[in-house]
């Protein structure tokens, strides 16, 4: 279907088309800010991201050694009895938190896990270790979320940018040119008509 | 000279040859999985092992091995005249029971289960209390501790208050440190004079490493009452635990530590803390074997046998561990102490 049908060649019409397309070509230029904005967020968060990533691999290994080795040193039974000690649990809070309109779960730690007992050396280093992999776990699922949310922001940004760009405004220019056109023509028409009253008239008297 | 000590002491000469190698831990920590490892295990003193295929087959080998180890004190104690073999029977029973009565501490404060409580103790007569039982069952850890009224862990009752002060577990923990300690040397106290050196040793030993390994983990920690944390020292005395806490790393620590504790916790400073305590049982090693080379022909050789028997028995239940979990030989053997192989 043409952009045109059922369009009204009015000046009222034409005035209104221009209007709105004024509206809409601001709104693309904020809506290519916001992309752009969310495109360098997106390249920055993936860096950080990777990075993270890496670094967790990192803290992994070093806690599933000193847990492999608290466990080689003091055998299963001793390590269960010692990690019961542990009475509070990790206790978190989910908040919603924006960035550039993209809303994401902020994860805050509202209470630490108690190590109550005089735990073994070794078993102490892995408890720490493996706590504060938690803690990196946690942050980089907020970091994945947030950064999956702007991705798909970012998604439906471009998509809304180029359909304005490549369908909306070129009807809407389509449609003014159309009813500029109309109105052209309709105004020669006239002026012919006009003309050729006057040339009747002139030739009556 | 007691014939009778000279008999057992032959013997235990005798066992101390059967005790495992390096080349057989090396053999049993390159097997492939588990079943290799029974397999292998076979071909060695230990002998055929039966346990059930299950989710707890790293628990149930621990239960063996120790069961083998108490088998081991049992027979030695056996033959061993009468006050030395009640020095060791009460040597390693208290040693089991304090492990025990931690154990159910930990289980009562954290409301676990009588089942879950029992699955973790050493299968082991009661020392110093009548009966496990009415401890685990006790409605709570107040409740519990309060049995041990009247018993030799009575001080425990006492630390209750700073127990309901800080919701914490280590004053207990600390005092039955305490207790363990004390109760060795007053038992070594009544043995021969010749004797009572390499019990002396080995209990200040033990409780030095560990008063040191408290400190460390108390890092950078101020104001806290010395006597409390540190019921008893030895060698390493309340100044120099002071002056860990008060270290900038603990690599510092470390450094400022006399041997031969500097020499134990040196893989502090490498990062690796775990490696403390295959060092501490290589200290005890080196300990006892001290104490046997000055007197071949006696109690020594006894107790330095045990001492080896029981690190033997860490270093399996370690492996087992290790090859149910499918973790490769060098990272299992580099925690594994074999002094004598």
């Amino acid at each position: 279907m043409s952009a045109t049908t059922g369009v009204r060649p009015t000046k009222g019409y034409l005035m209104d088309t221009k209007r709105r397309i004024q509206v809409v070509e601001r709104g693309t230029e904020f809506l290519k800010l916001k992309r752009d904005q969310l495109a360098k967020q997106l390249t920055e968060s993936l860096d950080v991201l990777r990075g993270r990533r890496g670094l967790l691999l990192k803290s992994l290994e070093e806690a599933y050694g000193a847990l492999t080795a608290a466990y080689l040193s003091l055998g299963p039974t001793e390590v269960k009895s010692q990690t019961r000690a542990i009475k509070t649990p990790l206790e978190l809070e989910v908040l919603p938190r924006s960035v550039m309109g993209v809303v994401y779960p902020s994860v805050r730690i509202t209470k630490k896990p108690e190590i109550a007992a005089e735990l073994d050396i070794t078993l102490a280093y892995a408890a720490e270790r493996v706590y504060k992999i938690m803690e990196e776990l946690i942050h980089l699922a907020e970091f994945e979320e947030r950064v999956e949310r702007i991705a798909e922001e970012l998604g439906t940004t471009n998509r809304k940018v180029n359909a304005l760009e490549n369908f909306v405004i070129p009807d809407m220019r389509a449609v003014i040119k159309f009813i500029e056109d109309k109105l052209d023509e309709e105004s020669m028409e006239e002026l012919v008509r006009i003309k050729l009253i006057g040339g009747a008239k002139a030739s009556r008297r | 000279m007691n014939l009778g000590l000279t008999y057992v002491v032959l013997r235990t000469h005798a066992r101390i040859a059967d005790l495992l190698n390096k080349d057989q831990m090396t053999e049993l920590a390159e097997a492939a999985d588990i079943e290799e490892f029974l397999e292998r295990l076979k071909a060695t003193p230990y002998g055929e092992v039966e346990v059930e295929m299950s989710d707890n087959l790293a628990l149930s080998l621990e239960r063996v091995f120790t069961q083998k180890f108490i088998e081991r004190i049992q027979s030695i104690v056996a033959m061993t005249p009468a006050k030395l073999g009640d020095f060791l029977r009460a040597y390693f029973d208290l040693r089991f029971e304090v492990l025990n009565l931690k154990r159910i501490l930990r289980g009562k404060f954290t409301e676990s289960t009588v089942e879950q409580i029992t699955e973790t103790l050493i299968p082991i007569t009661p020392h110093l209390v009548d009966s496990y039982e009415p401890l685990i069952e006790a409605e709570n850890l107040e409740a519990a501790v309060m049995l041990l009224k009247g018993t030799a862990y009575g001080s425990l009752v006492d630390k209750l208050e700073l127990y309901r002060e800080t919701d914490a577990l280590w004053p207990l923990e600390l005092a039955l440190n305490y207790i363990y300690a004390s109760t060795t040397m007053s038992l070594g106290n009544e043995l021969p004079k010749r004797n009572q050196h390499i019990v002396n040793s080995l209990t200040k030993f033990e409780t030095d490493v560990e008063n040191i390994l408290v400190a460390l983990k108390r890092l950078g920690k101020t104001g806290l009452d010395l006597n409390e944390v540190f019921p008893v020292t030895y060698y390493v005395e309340r100044r120099d635990l002071e002056k860990v806490m008060a270290s900038e790393s603990l690599r510092e620590a470390v450094e400022n530590l006399k041997e031969p504790y500097r020499g134990v916790m040196e893989p502090i400073k490498t990062g690796d803390i775990a490696l403390v305590r295959a060092m501490v049982r290589k200290g005890k090693y080196e300990t006892v074997s001290k104490a046997r080379a000055s007197d071949e022909f006696g109690f020594n050789v006894i107790l330095a046998f045990l001492v080896y028997s029981e690190i033997e028995k860490d270093n399996l239940v370690g492996l087992s561990w290790g090859e149910v979990q499918g973790i490769p030989s060098e990272e299992l053997m580099k925690y594994i102490v074999i002094p004598w192989g």
